[in-house]
């Protein structure tokens, strides 16, 4: 599994994504710009040039036409991907902290932080994709879900299957589910016991894993907010997520930035780490970044996974072989008898 | 089949994973049900090609 090192931010990588099909891979950092590479090969492609600040989110809708970008600077950005062009500017009230498009595209959501007295808020905004008028984007949002009286800020959130709910994660562990039509809350549910510092889907959008500095991760069902499965760590964790093709899930973290120069990157645990989905077993650990794992992200059809890291380099890893044939003997059995449907994954070189 | 015949703590370690294992499954297919009645699974587009042949 020898990794490409994706060089070309100057700070610490705050988020990276894949786009659907898998072949690009945008990123950014703490450095005021965008990238997007070829998860081929790692070669880059352009940037994303225009925010003044941090750059703390991004995502490319289902058709790798648009990007959007959430900075520090008060702002989100709207981004043709084939040019590079910035079509849109939405000034904040405070700095962005989480972008994510709705499954078909026609909305936004940013997380907006709770500082300097201003409530925090999961706004929701339309968004024109036609082709044609693009250029044209509304600033009237549809929707704002402000933070509930006595309830924490939230840090991370994202959208259900279907876009139908809205699942927000919290500073003081807590997640919860709103509508997305109506921002009306359906439940809130305690997960963790310190900040939820990343919140990622499974494929069918019906369930998704969030990761915190309480070094643990947890599966929840988007239906009840059920914990359905527990990944113990043993250092703060900043990311996580579910691999399609393989039952497994994929933590990254490591001591924080704050502590760092205290911390040789032996005991910094700063490594990504494989546990089984099911089984909750640690598998392995991917060595390679010297400081902690700010952000980890699976292809979409699972053949190879990208971390950004605090030491602002992103790495990627295409999966060998070995990868997909280890299974644990029950796997082996289930499939042999054809009690569960076998997947196996086009691998290119 | 060996394994289970190991010894105790090793048979314990199958029989909890089998079970995980068929509990998961079982979540997931009543998930993907009521995902299709909700028509909700998104099927795969396939877009109709036709193939010209050139000989």
């Amino acid at each position: 599994m020898r990794p490409i090192m994706l060089k070309g931010h100057e700070r610490s990588l705050t988020q990276v994504k894949f786009n659907r099909e898998g072949d690009l891979l945008f990123s950014v950092a703490k450095d005021k710009s965008a990238s997007v590479w070829y998860s081929f090969n790692g070669e880059r492609l352009g940037t994303f040039e225009g925010h003044i600040g941090t750059i703390w989110s991004i995502d490319v809708d289902s058709k790798t036409e648009l990007a959007v970008t959430g900075s520090a600077d008060f702002s989100a950005k709207l981004w043709e991907v084939n040019n590079g062009k910035c079509i849109k500017t939405w000034k904040l009230k405070t700095p962005a902290k989480r972008v994510e498009f709705s499954p078909n595209n026609d909305k936004l959501l940013i997380v907006t932080d709770q500082v300097m007295g201003e409530k925090g808020t999961i706004t929701i905004l339309p968004i024109n994709s036609n082709f044609e008028t693009r250029e044209e984007q509304t600033d009237e949002p549809l929707l704002i879900i402000e933070t509930a009286e006595g309830a924490e800020k939230v840090t991370v959130a994202g959208w259900s299957y279907a876009g139908k709910y809205i699942i927000a994660g919290h500073s003081n562990g807590v997640v919860s589910k709103y509508d997305a039509e109506t921002g009306e809350l359906h439940k809130t549910v305690k997960v963790h016991d310190l900040t939820i510092t990343d919140l990622q889907f499974s494929q069918d959008k019906t369930y998704f894993i969030t990761s915190s500095k309480d070094k643990t991760a947890h599966i929840l069902d988007v239906d009840t907010l059920t914990i359905m499965k527990t990944y113990e760590a043993d250092a703060p964790m900043n990311s996580a997520c579910i691999t399609p093709v393989k039952n497994f899930v994929i933590l990254g973290g490591g001591q924080d930035a704050r502590d760092v120069t205290t911390t040789s990157s032996k005991q910094g645990k700063f490594e990504a780490r494989f546990y089984h989905k099911i089984f909750e077993d640690e598998i392995g650990r991917v060595k390679g970044h010297f400081g902690p794992l700010n952000y980890v992200a699976i292809h979409p059809n699972g053949t190879m996974y990208a971390s950004g890291g605090e030491d602002g380099f992103v790495r990627l890893h295409h999966f060998d072989k070995s990868y997909y044939d280890f299974k644990y003997d029950v796997e082996r059995t289930a499939e042999a008898t054809g009690a569960v449907e076998v997947k196996t994954p086009e691998i290119t070189a | 089949a060996d394994a289970m015949e190991a010894d105790v703590a090793t048979r314990e370690l199958i029989l909890k994973r089998r079970k995980l294992f068929e509990d998961w499954n079982s979540w997931r297919s009543e998930i993907e049900k009521i995902q299709k009645d909700l028509g909700l699974t998104q099927e795969e587009e396939t877009e109709d090609v036709n193939e010209e042949v050139v000989e």
